[in-house]
C-alpha cells in the first residue's frame, strides 16, 4: 500500500511537471489548472501516506529520512500552492513541481518499512522543533525557486530580447518582493525550530547546545539566512544579490537536511 | 438572374490610398440607408470601415457589384462610386479567407494588431442590428470572430509589441510589474518623449516628473502632461526619486554618467531603475548598464526588439494559416449544405405558391356551392397531399445524397431542373 502510493505521488509530481511546462509554452490555464491539481493530489497522497506510518508507529513520523523527505517535500508543495493561490502566478509551477519531483523520487532511495523508534522521539517538543524547522526549509525552497526565476528574468532583461521567458516569467520587482516575504517568514521559523530544538535537547540530552553537526549547520543556515535579510534592510541588498545569496542559503539547506545525516556522524543520525 | 454568392469587394492600403478609401466612409445616418440595398440581388450586407481598409461583405447575384455601385452613386457621387472597381472583388472561398485572415490580423498593415478584431465584431454587430445580414454572413462573421480568438490563444501573433514606445513600456513592465507605484522622470522635452510619456501614463503610472533646460519648456510639457516640473540642477535628486527614465534631450555629452549613476543607486537604496535613451547623440554613458538593478535600453536596443518581434510575429503566420484553413473547410461543409437547403426551401415556397394560386382559382369557381369550410378543408388537404406526394421522391433523393456528403451534386440538378430556385418557373406560370 505505502509503495502503491509513492509511486502513485511521484507520477502526479511528474504529471504536475509536465503540464506547468506546457503551460508556459501555451499560456493556457487549463494546463496550470492540472499542474495545480496534480501537485494538490501528490500532497493529499503524502499526508495519507504519512498518517498511514503515524498509525503503524504511533508516534510522530518524522524519525527517519523517507518520512523527513516526504513532509519536506509536501511542506514546499503546500506553500507554493499557497502562493499560486494568492498571487495568482503560475510559471513558477514548474519549478515547485520539478523540485517535488526530485525530492519525491530522492525519498524512495531512504525508503524501510518502519521499525522501532528511538525513545528520545518520545517528546512533546520533537514534532514542534521537526515541523517549525521544516517550514522555515521549505520556505526557503520557494525562496530558492524564486531566486533562480528572479536570475532567468534579470538576464533576459540584459540580454535584451522580447523572449517567451521574459514574457512568461514574473517582472523582477514582484519576484523580489514575494521572494523577500519568504525569506522572513523562512527565517521566523527556522528561529522557532533552533530555540523549541534546543529546549528539547535540554530535556533530552541535559543540554541546550552541543556543537553536533546538525545544530552547527542550522546555525550556519540561520547566520545566512540573517545576513541576507540583514544586507536587504541596511545596505538595500535586494534584486539579484539576494537572490544569489538565498540560492547558497538553500544549498546550505540542502547539507542540513541531507548532507549532514548522511556524511556527518552526530546526535541527530537517528534520522538516516 | 444567377446563384448566390458570398462576395466581397476590399479597397485596403495594398490597393486604394487613404484619400480616397475615406471618400467610402459612411455615416450612421448613411449606413442606416444600407438597408435600401437588400432586395432581390443583393441578400445580405457587412461594411466594414477601419483606417486601413473599406470592405463590403456581399451575399448575392451576379449583379451584386453593380447594384453597389449604383447606391454608393446615389449615396454620394458617381467619382466615388468608381473607386468601387478599384477593389479586389473576391468570390466564395477566397472571400471566406480573406475575412477570416482579416479578423484574425493576418492581412494588418501591423501584422498581428489587436484593434481590428473589435472593429471587425463591432461592423457585424452594426450591420446585424440594421438587419442586414441573415444565415450566410452571420455565420461567416461569428465564425471569423471564433477563428481570430483561436489563432491569438494558439499563436504568438499578437504577443511582442511592434512599437518603439510599446516596446519600452513593456520591457519596464517586466521590471516593475504594475506601474502604480512608478514615477516617471522626462528629461528633455522632445515630442518623442512625450509619446512615450502619454503611454506611460495612460497605463498609470504613480506621477510624472519634467526636466529641462530651458525651465519653461518643462513647465509648458508638464502642464500638458499634469506633471511636475523641475530645473535641471534638480536632475540627481529627480534620478533619486524616479523609477522610469526617458531621455532625449539634444545634448551633445552624457546627461547621465556611471559615476552619477553610482550615487543614485546608493541613495536610492538600489531600488531598481529602468532607463529609456532615445537621444541621439545618446544621453546616458552605456557602462551605466553594468550597475546592479539597472536596465539601459537605447533606441538601437529597442529597434532591435521590435525589429526580433515583427520576425517571431511573421514566423506565427504560417501556423495561422494552417488554422485557417482548417476552419475555412469547417465552415464551407455548412455553406454547401446551406446553399441546398436554401435552394429546397425555395422550390418548396414555389409549389406552395402555385399550390395556394391553383386552389384559389378553384374555390372561386365552387363559391356557389353549400358547407364552403368544408370542402375548403378538403381541398386544402388534397392539394396539400399532392404538391408532397409529388416532390417526395425529389426531397428523398436530395436527402440521400447530402447525407451521402454530395450536397453540391444535388445542388447542381435541382438548380438545373427549376432554373434559380424556381423563381423563373414562377414566372412562367
Amino acid at each position: 500500500m505505502e509503495v502503491f502510493l509513492v509511486y502513485t505521488l511521484i507520477l502526479l509530481y511528474l504529471v504536475s511537471t509536465v503540464f506547468y511546462i506546457l503551460f508556459i509554452f501555451r499560456n493556457e490555464l487549463p494546463y496550470a489548472r492540472v499542474g495545480r491539481y496534480s501537485m494538490f493530489g501528490a500532497v493529499i497522497l503524502q499526508a495519507i501516506l504519512l498518517i498511514l506510518r503515524f498509525k503503524n508507529l504511533e508516534y510522530f513520523p518524522l524519525a527517519s529520512m523517507f518520512d523527513s523527505t516526504t513532509f519536506f517535500t509536501m511542506v514546499v508543495a503546500i506553500i507554493y500552492l499557497l502562493i499560486e493561490v494568492k498571487t495568482r502566478i503560475f510559471v513558477l509551477g514548474a519549478f515547485a513541481a520539478i523540485l517535488g519531483l526530485i525530492f519525491s523520487l530522492f525519498s524512495t532511495t531512504f525508503y524501510r518499512e518502519v521499525d522501532v523508534i528511538p525513545p528520545i522521539l518520545r517528546s512533546y517538543w520533537f514534532p514542534i522543533h521537526a515541523v517549525t524547522s521544516f517550514i522555515g526549509e521549505g520556505a526557503f525552497a520557494i525562496s530558492f525557486i524564486l531566486s533562480l526565476a528572479y536570475l532567468i528574468q534579470e538576464r533576459e532583461l540584459r540580454a535584451k530580447r522580447f523572449s517567451l521567458l521574459l514574457r512568461r516569467l514574473p517582472p523582477i520587482t514582484k519576484l523580489d518582493e514575494l521572494n523577500y516575504s519568504v525569506l522572513k517568514i523562512g527565517f521566523l521559523f527556522l528561529t522557532v525550530g533552533i530555540i523549541t530544538g534546543s529546549i528539547w535537547a535540554s530535556y533530552a540530552w541535559g543540554s541546550f547546545w552541543s556543537w553536533d553537526p546538525k545544530e552547527t549547520w542550522s546555525l550556519i543556515t540561520w547566520f545566512v539566512y540573517a545576513a541576507i535579510l540583514h544586507a536587504r534592510m541596511t545596505a538595500g541588498w535586494r534584486g539579484k544579490r539576494a537572490a544569489m545569496l538565498s540560492i547558497v542559503g538553500f544549498l546550505s539547506v540542502l547539507f542540513l537536511f541531507f548532507g549532514v545525516n548522511l556524511l556527518l556522524p552526530g546526535l541527530h543520525t537517528y534520522a538516516r | 438572374m444567377g446563384k448566390d454568392r458570398i462576395q466581397l469587394i476590399t479597397l485596403n492600403y495594398r490597393n486604394t490610398p487613404v484619400e480616397d478609401r475615406e471618400k467610402l466612409a459612411l455615416d450612421d445616418e448613411l449606413k442606416r440607408r444600407l438597408r435600401e440595398l437588400i432586395n432581390d440581388e443583393i441578400k445580405e450586407v457587412v461594411y466594414l470601415f477601419t483606417c486601413n481598409r473599406v470592405e463590403f461583405y456581399l451575399f448575392g447575384g451576379e449583379g451584386s457589384k453593380i447594384k453597389l455601385k449604383e447606391f454608393i452613386g446615389d449615396l454620394k457621387d458617381r467619382e466615388v462610386a468608381s473607386l468601387i472597381d478599384k477593389g479586389e472583388h473576391l468570390f466564395e472561398k477566397d472571400a471566406v479567407i480573406h475575412a477570416f485572415r482579416v479578423a484574425s490580423s493576418l492581412d494588418s498593415m501591423v501584422l498581428g494588431e489587436p484593434q481590428i478584431v473589435g472593429q471587425f465584431k463591432s461592423a457585424f454587430e452594426e450591420a446585424r442590428s440594421l438587419n442586414l445580414t441573415g444565415p450566410v454572413l452571420n455565420n461567416l462573421f461569428t465564425k471569423a470572430i471564433t477563428v481570430s480568438k483561436k489563432i491569438r490563444s494558439k499563436t504568438a501573433i499578437g504577443e511582442a509589441p511592434l512599437s518603439v514606445s510599446h516596446a519600452a513600456c513593456d520591457l519596464a513592465e517586466r521590471v516593475f510589474g504594475e506601474f502604480d507605484k512608478c514615477l516617471v522622470l522626462l528629461i528633455g522635452a522632445g515630442e518623442m518623449a512625450e509619446l512615450a510619456a502619454t503611454y506611460l501614463k495612460d497605463r498609470g503610472v504613480k506621477g510624472l516628473i519634467v526636466i529641462n533646460r530651458t525651465f519653461e519648456r518643462a513647465v509648458e510639457l508638464a502642464e500638458k502632461l499634469g506633471a511636475v516640473a523641475k530645473p535641471f540642477d534638480r536632475l540627481k535628486d529627480a534620478l533619486v526619486e524616479a523609477d522610469i527614465v526617458i531621455s532625449s534631450t539634444s545634448a551633445s555629452g552624457f546627461i547621465i554618467t556611471k559615476r552619477v549613476m553610482e550615487e543614485v543607486m546608493r541613495l536610492r537604496r538600489n531600488r531598481p531603475m529602468f532607463l529609456i535613451d532615445i537621444a541621439v547623440p545618446r544621453d546616458i554613458e552605456r557602462e551605466v548598464e553594468d550597475l546592479e538593478n539597472v536596465y539601459l535600453y537605447d533606441v538601437d536596443d529597442l529597434e532591435a526588439v521590435v525589429e526580433e518581434n515583427r520576425r517571431r510575429r511573421e514566423k506565427e503566420v504560417h501556423k495561422a494559416m494552417l488554422i485557417i484553413e482548417e476552419e475555412v473547410e469547417v465552415f464551407w461543409r455548412w455553406y454547401e449544405n446551406q446553399e441546398v437547403y436554401s435552394l429546397i426551401a425555395d422550390i418548396r415556397n414555389w409549389a406552395e405558391e402555385i399550390r395556394l394560386k391553383e386552389m384559389q382559382k378553384t374555390l372561386s369557381k365552387l363559391k356557389n356551392l353549400g358547407e364552403e369550410e368544408r370542402i375548403r378543408e378538403s381541398i386544402d388537404a388534397l392539394t396539400k397531399a399532392l404538391t408532397n406526394k409529388l416532390l417526395h421522391p425529389l426531397m428523398s433523393y436530395a436527402k440521400e445524397e447530402i447525407a451521402r456528403n454530395n450536397p453540391h451534386k444535388v445542388y447542381h440538378i435541382l438548380r438545373d431542373i427549376f432554373k434559380g430556385g424556381g423563381n423563373e418557373n414562377k414566372n412562367r406560370n
